[in-house]
């Protein structure tokens, strides 16, 4: 009898693990998040923590370890963001070299290519980091996390217009005849946010001030273009706080603006600030009303929401590339 | 398709869920473009797919 319960109790063993086999190979609809996560660690995070980018020649940048982490951090999944974590501290930190805490933007061909810092990737690696120090209480991501934010208020800010603070593009961005070059979808007010908690720095705060106002401003005129409610991927502001065009830099609503939604998004969902939904709510209409006339969303928009491109795949690689109409 | 335009599918779509707005063409749209073999290793577009999956996931909480 008991050998018979045994031999059952096998059987059952093996069709729950036939079965549970099958089902982690099969796509599940009730799983798209999970599988998505299997699917982007085998496509783009090394088994060294590296995480490459396909498109551009298997190279790696500060702002693809820094996004990894935060899906790491959401996903649970302490491993793999101790592996990342690992790799980028190693790799990328500009410690060694420059005795700060903020990370190297480029990396190819076996070493660090760019030692210029990006303060997008910078402020994303520290929000990632106190998310793990909440997530797994983990002293030492929060140590390093601190350890950023203050070495991007002190390497990546700056005093400008009626004495605002602006987050620079990196340790860079001070023009001449007092401008400075700024991205939009480089200020996280969300990540702000979490950092003005950890260290009670009102300097956080006023970089929210300036990235609503940024986003505001931005969005009313470039230059002597009048806006339609989308944001350029660069801008500059002069000494008397005036938007204008970012010479030598892609002014269009494009692959960096694209990230505003994020940027502004989590802060909707986080914080529900008045500043937030109003600006995501008129840049989430502005791409309604394209796509209806485009009869899709398109991944690039000029500032004035026309289509400054024309996409075409390129024969050789097949990749999707940009051509600018002529 | 314009294969491109699965970072600007993905953020429309989250800035919709964030508004808690219905946009349901805009969801089928992506989850169509995720699908695609040829969207695999489109590295930019899937990482920004991400926040809208998270958000159906319910897993983007404020610490």
């Amino acid at each position: 009898m008991v050998s018979q319960v045994k031999i059952i109790s096998f059987a059952i063993g093996l069709i729950c693990l036939f079965v549970s086999g099958c089902s982690d190979m099969k796509i599940s609809p009730e799983k798209p998040l999970e599988l998505w996560w299997k699917s982007y660690k085998k496509n783009f995070i090394l088994p060294d923590g590296r995480v490459q980018c396909p498109e551009h020649e298997y190279d790696t940048v500060s702002e693809g370890q820094a996004y990894a982490m935060l899906f790491a951090v959401f996903m649970k999944d302490k491993e793999t963001f101790d592996l990342i974590f690992r790799w980028t501290e190693e790799h990328l930190s500009r410690g060694s070299k420059h005795g700060d805490h903020l990370l190297a933007w480029h990396w190819k061909g076996g070493g660090v290519n760019d030692w210029m810092a990006a303060s997008d990737a910078d402020g994303d690696y520290a929000f990632a980091l106190l998310l793990a120090s909440h997530q797994w209480e983990g002293h030492a991501y929060r140590e390093k996390a601190i350890q950023v934010i203050y070495d991007i208020l002190r390497l990546e800010t700056v005093r400008g217009v009626d004495n605002r603070l602006f987050f620079l593009p990196g340790l860079w961005g001070r023009e001449k005849d007092g401008c400075l070059m700024q991205n939009p979808s480089y200020y996280s007010p969300a990540a702000f946010r979490l950092f003005y908690e950890a260290t009670q720095d009102n300097q956080w705060l006023y970089l929210i001030d300036t990235a609503y106002w940024l986003v505001s401003q931005a969005g009313i005129r470039l230059d002597t273009v009048t806006g339609c409610g989308l944001l350029p991927d660069w801008c500059m502001v002069d000494a008397q706080g005036n938007i204008l065009k970012a010479e030598g830099r892609s002014n269009d609503y494009g692959w960096e603006a694209v990230r505003l939604p994020l940027r502004i998004g989590l802060d909707v969902l986080w914080n529900k600030t008045e500043d937030a939904h109003k600006a995501l709510g008129k840049i989430y209409q502005t791409l309604q009303r394209t796509s209806v006339d485009f009869k899709e969303l398109k991944a690039v928009y000029s500032y004035d929401a026309g289509l400054p491109w024309n996409m075409v795949v390129c024969r050789q690689t097949q990749w999707p590339v940009l051509q600018h109409r002529h | 398709m314009e294969y491109g335009s699965l970072p600007a599918d993905a953020m429309a779509c989250f800035a919709a869920q964030a508004l808690n707005i219905k946009a349901d063409t805009v969801k089928a749209s992506l989850k169509n473009k995720l699908s695609e073999n040829a969207l695999m290793q489109n590295y930019y577009g899937q990482s920004l797919a991400f926040f809208p999956l998270a958000f159906e996931g319910g897993i983007l909480k404020r610490p």
